[in-house]
């Protein structure tokens, strides 16, 4: 009987060498040493069978044979564990240094985050809020505002007009009359809204927003008007900033002035934000002149009170570096989206 | 107003130009821009509207030396008679409310020819073209004194007879800018007795201008109505150096000085004979207002105790008279300054002078009062806190509206549009009346950008006409594409719906429901209208367009909610007993909605059902499969699944016996 063990040991290298995982290694002891069918216990069976000769010539071979299969494949077994260890090892470990996902997060439109801020900041100084139609007749917008017809400060207004005598606010100083009209002083008053302007020029939008702030109480003087608008400034722009009060003209209000704070980009040395000006212009305010009072059945000589403008558009172009107002309302999800 | 230094050196001596500039922003007069040029500073001013006064070098110069305190030099002028009528020209004013004072210069035997160098520079420096001696002295005063002249030439004028009226409908006028002018009717008019020669105040005709041949010349200097100015100009779309004065008020007593500067410099320049007089038509002499100034309530105002002697010096070099009475003077106001009318100008003055920056200042101390909050604010903050705490972002959009977009989109209640007279673009004369086109808007625009996945909401008003106009405040969401938070999920109907429940719940109100329904605009696949409280409040759907991913809307009315959306949810007590769950599995018809299903096992009252959901639908066999959970849970006891089984065999068969179900 002629055996080619060389052969099959051959063969079951060649085996074990394409081996790769547990069912691999599985399929190749069913193949060389499962009891039932495995190739050396058949050989073995065989034995009996062999003449004497035969018997002394392959018995150590076959038995060496076997051992040597059976050792190779626990030493693979060996190998094949501590190679799954290793892996759920890899598994389990965390790169720290991987971004995380997401959490579901919307987010405000930066106007309405700033028209927050600037309400939190009055609020924490006793400001109640209010608010008017934004469609609104002419007398609220412009005559009860020191602005009777043919005033030629309702030439610069640019205003929509409706079915006379009403229009679209253009500005949010209607809310002073409303609320005047309503409550009895002593109050303090602010008033964010939307308000619209017949002007598409680049630097400006057909629509935009304000924020309105008044006050009538006694005593109420010029004094207090400084020191609640610098105080303000302050808080919205930080401490370091300089605030500067310029003589202006409103109607409404006398005396009237713009404020300013000191450049927030290039500090007073002069850049294109400020115009080379060193300032940049962010209230229009004053005294509520007495005819204003008097519109709306105040005593002027009882009461004083002062109001100030501001567009929050602009602030929220100067807080967040936007360098466009109409990236405001052209909702660019790529722009909005990078002020969570 | 474009100024220059060498001539304002002309009337007061003057600091160095940026302390200057840094002096007249602190007055008020903001400095827009500045540049050297030739041996000159050339620099522009904003001058608010309220000043016209300043709107010449004279009037600048005169803050400046209350400013600094110093003299304030005069222009040369010739004087001469003034009389009332002529022999040579006649002058009719049909208004004089329009026209209150007209005065005039005859100057003959003219010689029209190039100004000196010296007038040029001068003009050319503070932005006047120069065009012949005569014109030129005309602006020159212009620029001075800051009133408006304007030389005819007589010998074109019918009959040496202006007349001051109004333009009759159709009338026609070629200007000096060589544009032919239509008037509506009503715009004042300088004319002769046969045809129009000016338009008063704004800008003189072609027909009358000075001429190398002009033999004699007529000077006008007069003083028209504001109001009437400013009217002309809107109705021809028009602005010029002198309807910029008149329009916002020039000096009624200044047409004489105007014309004895004018005549003084035609003889300087020798371009004519001055005639001996100067003509002048003032009816009515303006009244010289008197203004009390309360020295202790001026302290009041400001917090700050003032020199008087200094406040009256201040004053008294701006022009204003003085009368002294004991604790307070009386202000009289000179005719240049029409903004003075009251105390508090007179305080403005005030501050004015001793600069706002230098003025006191100190947070009030205020009595808390009530304070408040209006609804509307509130549910506005909280409608947009929810929304972007659901993963959206908030975008404003545009209130003007184009026709299709209100007429392509029905809504949950129809609104009349406002519209606008003056639209900005004739294509949209509408606002509003709901959020969605401006919301589709902000899709397109984005999808144009290969921005595929939108998730956005917008709060805002929306207006329709009634008893006048009314707004409504909407709350509107469109989400389309991948959600950016969850994997390989796009947005379906199910996650905007299960958003608007969370929102309308979160506002208070939990009667609602979702009615199927067809709504123009939208796709076939569905779309519904929300009830809220028994209202039809809101709409939800798939848009009907090409899009790569389906575009889904939902808008709700948010007004219901102004007297929920405060309430505080109430405790409910938990059981301390297990609760079983069970899914059932129900086919039924396309017909009967999922809502039918809960109503028909609700029907039935089973004892310890406390909740059902929905939790899965196929379809198989043209039959819709839902699969609901049923959660069965007491406050008494443990259940035991073979009761729960029990109860589920009785409604299975009560099922199919009554409705079209199947299992």
């Amino acid at each position: 009987m002629e055996l080619d063990l060389e052969g099959i040991e051959k063969k079951f290298e060649e085996d074990l060498n394409s081996v790769s995982s547990f069912k691999d290694l599985e399929e190749l002891k069913q193949k060389y040493i499962s009891k039932k069918k495995g190739l050396i216990p058949e050989i073995l069976k065989e034995i009996p069978k062999f003449s004497p000769e035969e018997k002394r010539n392959y018995g150590p071979k076959i038995n060496s044979l076997k051992s040597k299969i059976e050792n190779k494949i626990e030493e693979f077994e060996k190998f094949l564990k501590k190679r799954e260890e290793e892996e759920k090892k890899l598994k389990s470990f965390i790169d720290v240094t991987i971004p995380g996902l997401e959490p579901p997060s919307g987010m405000l439109h930066p106007v309405t985050m700033v028209r927050r801020r600037v309400e939190d900041i009055f609020i924490q100084m006793g400001y109640s809020i209010e608010d008017a139609p934004e469609i609104e007749d002419q007398w609220y917008n412009f005559t009860a505002l020191n602005m009777p017809e043919d005033h030629p400060a309702r030439d610069t207004h640019d205003t929509f007009y409706l079915k006379t005598p009403y229009l679209l606010r253009t500005h949010t100083s209607n809310v002073q009359i409303r609320t005047m009209l309503k409550k009895k002083p002593p109050f303090l008053v602010l008033a964010p809204g939307r308000v619209f302007r017949r002007d598409d020029s680049p630097r400006h939008s057909p629509m935009f927003h304000q924020i309105e702030g008044f006050g009538v109480s006694n005593p109420f003087n010029f004094s207090h008007f400084k020191g609640t608008l610098s105080h303000f400034l302050m808080k919205l722009f930080g401490e370091n900033i300089e605030v500067r009060f310029r003589p202006s003209y409103f109607p409404f209000t006398e005396p009237s002035a713009e404020v300013d704070v000191s450049c927030l980009f290039c500090g007073k040395k002069g850049c294109r934000v400020c115009s080379d000006s060193g300032y940049i212009e962010i209230l229009g305010a004053g005294m509520i002149h007495p005819q204003v009072l008097r519109n709306v059945n105040i005593d002027p000589d009882k009461w004083m009170g002062f109001a100030f403008g501001m567009g929050i558009d602009r602030i929220c172009m100067l807080l967040y570096g936007i360098p466009n107002i109409r990236m405001l309302f052209e909702s660019d999800l790529r722009i909005l989206r990078q002020f969570k | 107003m474009k100024y220059s230094l060498n001539l304002l050196k002309k009337f007061v001596d003057l600091p160095d130009s940026q302390e200057l500039f840094s002096k007249l922003t602190n007055l008020g007069f903001n400095l827009e821009s500045f540049e050297e040029k030739e041996g000159d500073i050339t620099f522009e001013l904003e001058i608010t509207s309220n000043r016209p006064d300043v709107l010449s070098h004279f009037g600048l110069a005169r803050e400046i030396s209350a400013l600094m305190g110093c003299n304030l030099r005069k222009e040369k002028m010739l004087e001469l008679p003034i009389r009332k009528d002529s022999h040579i020209f006649k002058i009719d004013i049909e208004d004089p409310s329009l026209c209150p004072r007209y005065s005039a210069l005859l100057v003959e035997d003219v010689k029209v020819e190039d100004s000196p160098l010296w007038l040029k520079n001068a003009l050319e420096a503070v932005g006047f073209r120069p065009i012949n001696n005569l014109v030129d002295i005309s602006n020159y005063v212009l620029a001075s004194i800051g009133h408006p002249t304007h030389p005819f030439d007589l010998d074109t004028i019918y009959n040496n007879n202006i007349i001051v009226r109004k333009a009759r409908e159709k009338e026609k006028l070629k200007t000096l800018d060589g544009v032919e002018r239509t008037f509506k009717g009503g715009e004042l008019l300088i004319a002769d007795p046969e045809k129009p020669i000016g338009l008063a105040g704004i800008m003189g005709g072609e027909e009358t201008e000075i001429k190398t041949s002009t033999k004699r010349v007529l000077f006008e200097s007069a003083y028209f109505s504001p109001s009437s100015i400013r009217r002309t100009c809107r109705w021809l779309g028009i602005q010029t150096e002198a309807s910029q004065r008149f329009g916002r008020g020039a000096d009624i007593e200044n047409t004489i000085l105007a014309l004895q500067i004018i005549a003084y410099l035609i003889e300087e320049l020798k371009c004519g004979k001055v005639a001996g007089f100067i003509y002048d038509f003032y009816p009515e002499t303006a009244p010289t207002p008197k203004i009390s100034l309360d020295f202790e309530k001026l302290d009041g105002f400001f917090d700050l105790k003032f020199d008087r002697l200094w406040v009256e010096i201040i004053l008294n070099s701006l022009g204003f008279k003085i009368e002294k009475e004991s604790d307070r003077i009386f202000v009289y106001v000179p005719s240049y300054r029409q903004d003075v009318r009251e105390e508090v100008d007179i305080y403005e003055e005030v501050g004015r002078f001793y600069g706002y920056d230098r003025l006191p200042q100190k947070l009030p101390e205020f009595e808390l009062g009530k304070g408040w909050e209006v609804e509307e604010v509130s549910l506005i903050k909280k409608a947009q806190d929810l929304l972007s705490h659901f993963g959206l972002t908030e975008t404003i959009s545009y209130v003007y509206s184009k026709g299709e977009e209100i007429e392509n989109f029905e809504s949950f209640s129809e609104r009349k549009p406002a519209v606008l007279s003056n639209p900005l673009s004739a294509e949209e004369p509408f606002l509003r009346v709901s959020l969605i086109p401006g919301l589709l808007r902000t899709y397109r625009n984005n999808l144009s950008k290969n921005i595929k996945d939108v998730d956005i909401f917008e709060v805002g008003k929306v207006y329709s006409e009634e008893e006048g106009y009314k707004e409504y405040i909407c709350a509107g969401i469109l989400v389309s594409g991948r959600r950016v938070f969850e994997k390989n999920s796009v947005w379906e109907f199910s996650h905007l719906k299960g958003i608007m429940e969370k929102f309308i719940l979160s506002l208070g109100i939990s009667d609602f429901k979702f009615k199927p329904k067809k709504l123009r605009g939208f796709s076939e696949n569905g779309s519904a209208i929300i009830e809220i409280d028994g209202v039809d409040s809101g709409i939800i759907g798939e848009v009907q367009m090409e899009a790569p991913y389906p575009v889904w809307v939902s808008e709700v009315g948010i007004d219901i909610f102004k007297s929920t959306f405060k309430k505080i949810p109430q405790f409910k007590p938990i059981s301390q007993f297990p609760a079983i769950e069970i899914d059932m599995t129900l086919g039924h018809p396309r017909e009967f909605t999922y809502e039918d299903l809960v109503r028909a096992i609700k029907g039935r009252e089973l004892p310890n059902l406390v909740s059902l959901s929905f939790k899965d639908r196929f379809v198989k066999e043209e039959r819709i499969y839902t699969t609901i959970t049923l959660k069965f849970q007491s406050f008494e006891r443990s259940l035991t699944q073979e009761e729960v089984n029990k109860t589920r065999e009785e409604l299975a068969n009560y099922l199919l016996s009554n409705y079209p179900i199947k299992f």
